[in-house]
């Protein structure tokens, strides 16, 4: 049953990657990818607009508008123009861009969860791992072996449980090593004697100014 | 050279004022400040002065009373002609003096809970938009008029050739050319409605008074309908309407006037002619400042040519006073016929009557 292990080590891992990442970024990015590859004919004459639209937007900042006003005004008509084009084109696709999107999300879900509910059903007996005796407390093996297999093994459940808990120790580990905030050293203070007087402050006695 | 000059349309506006013009509607805006009324004032003027067997209607719905301030004589909502110039028109639309005789006229009454039509004495007092729509209704009324004049009952009925606009400083004038086509789209799907639901409505109603209201109103707009649909054809047509852009050679009054062009080419309206207001011509001028400016309005006035080649671009002149009066008007309209040639008209510059 090592393959079961394996299996259901990435499925999990895999799911909690997707969470992480989130699954509309995903989708819309796989989605991009196929349509560029894909070669669809209205994507890549959009691309080709969304570039010329950059291009124009950089040369407009780059001139002065008061010194080179005539070339500035017929810069903004081209950009008016494939603006309106360019937005025409989107309206069009984003149609069969959201049925698409939807589709990969479904696809996603699918996959991250549908295997480990067919192993569940499947697999419900299946021991996955032997504990060698006497290895655990009892009551760690129960709840290791809870709810489907005999005392002192790994079933599906079990398994599942420590993959999960195990990448959730890890996310923490790696977040508070590698990407938390840097908090400044504070700076030392005099842990002197007691006993040594500390320097007077300035008096801030107020000047009474004499009234004449 | 030669051939280039003549690819380039010529700097005036003699195009409109010819006796082949066959423009009913003419409207004269751009950015605030920058001489709308003299132009159309001067526009107005040379059209009447050019033809003058014909009669020329100048509309304006600033509530500041710029024409009555422009010709020194006072105008209202009903046309009066020129003191001096028989043939030419003037009406000015004042928003709220309408309203008021609007709620006189249809009696609006008390506010009393009884009389539902109460509510509109609040809401008829700033209605946004209200300059628009009443300009809208006096283009209306001259078409009906136009078409009610094959009846000779109406004979005696002013029928003017063209009527010119001067049109409010804000955006308003591009939500006023929207109007046509909005409108014709909303009371198209009003009738629509209407024909489905119309008995239904007449049911809820109730009573044959109530069918008969309904019928009226239908009827009505339905008529409103056909108006506006007219109307939407006519300001589409170039060679019934055109739009005249004043403007300024400096920089962001030129931006506002070609977002204003861009607008007026997405609703169809037809557009070839910009006049420059305010130049200095001061090529040899004694005073630094007036050669530092023109020095700048030359340089957008360059890059204009290079813009709108195929524009009629008609520069006008700075003069040394406001330009008030139908004389001062009369002077300072001629070089929209006959380029101003600073070399042999810089003397009008200081010849403006004035009134002290």
């Amino acid at each position: 049953m090592q393959w079961l292990l394996i299996i259901t080590l990435l499925v999990i891992s895999i799911k909690y990657l997707v969470n992480l990442v989130g699954k509309d970024v995903i989708s819309s990015k796989v989605y991009q990818t196929y349509l560029r590859v894909s070669g669809n004919k209205a994507f890549a004459n959009l691309h080709t607009k969304k570039t010329e639209l950059r291009d124009i937007n950089k040369q407009r900042l780059a001139i002065s508008a008061q010194d080179q006003y005539a070339k500035w005004t017929k810069l903004n008509r081209r950009w008016d123009k494939l603006k309106k084009e360019v937005d025409e084109l989107e309206k069009t696709l984003l149609v069969t861009q959201a049925a698409a999107i939807n589709a990969i999300k479904t696809g996603l879900t699918v996959v991250t969860t549908g295997p480990i509910w067919y192993y569940r059903v499947m697999h419900r007996k299946s021991v996955l791992v032997h504990l060698p005796a006497g290895l655990f407390p009892s009551v760690v093996e129960f709840y290791l072996s809870f709810p489907t297999v005999a005392r002192g093994t790994i079933g599906l459940g079990g398994w599942m449980f420590i993959v999960n808990t195990m990448i959730d120790s890890m996310e923490l580990i790696i977040k508070n090593l590698v990407f938390a905030e840097k908090v400044e050293k504070p700076k030392e203070t005099s842990t002197s004697n007691e006993e040594e007087k500390k320097p007077q402050p300035a008096s801030i006695e107020p000047k009474i100014q004499e009234i004449n | 050279m030669s051939e280039l000059d003549d690819l380039s349309l010529d700097p005036n506006l003699q195009h409109i004022f010819d006796k082949e013009s066959t423009l009913k509607w003419i409207f004269v805006g751009g950015k605030g400040g920058v001489g709308k009324t003299t132009s159309s004032c001067s526009v107005a003027i040379r059209l009447a002065m050019a033809n003058p067997d014909k009669q020329y209607l100048l509309i304006s719905t600033d509530p500041a009373h710029n024409l009555s301030d422009a010709f020194g004589q006072k105008f209202d909502k009903d046309a009066r002609p020129v003191e001096g110039l028989k043939n030419l028109s003037c009406m000015e639309i004042d928003p709220s003096a309408f309203m008021e005789e609007m709620k006189s006229q249809n009696n609006f009454g008390e506010n009393d809970a009884s009389n539902p039509l109460s509510i509109m004495n609040d809401m008829t007092s700033s209605i946004p938009g209200i300059d628009e729509a009443l300009s809208f209704m006096e283009v209306m009324k001259h078409i009906k008029s136009q078409n009610a004049n094959d009846n000779p009952e109406n004979a005696n009925k002013v029928d003017y050739q063209t009527i010119i606009f001067d049109t409010a400083p804000t955006g308003h004038t591009l939500r006023f050319l929207q109007l046509p086509s909005t409108l014709e789209v909303l009371l198209s799907k009003f009738s629509e409605i209407s024909g489905k639901f119309g008995p239904l409505l007449n049911n809820l109603m109730g009573g044959a008074g109530g069918g008969d209201k309904q019928q009226d109103m239908l009827s009505k707009l339905q008529d409103i309908q056909v108006t506006v649909g007219e109307i939407n054809k006519q300001f589409q047509d170039p060679d019934l309407t055109t739009f005249v852009c004043v403007c300024i050679s400096e920089f962001l009054s030129l931006y506002e006037t070609e977002r204003l062009i861009q607008e007026l080419m997405s609703y169809n309206m037809d557009v070839n002619s910009i006049i420059v207001n305010q130049l200095l011509f001061s090529d040899e001028a004694d005073c630094k400042r007036c050669a530092s400016r023109w020095k700048m309005q030359k340089k957008y006035l360059n890059e204009m040519n290079d813009l709108y080649e195929d524009f009629h671009l008609i520069k006008m002149p700075l003069l040394g006073n406001e330009i008030r009066g139908l004389n001062n008007l009369v002077k300072f309209s001629q070089f929209l016929v006959n380029a101003y040639d600073p070399k042999k008209d810089n003397h009008i510059i200081f010849e403006l009557e004035t009134k002290d």
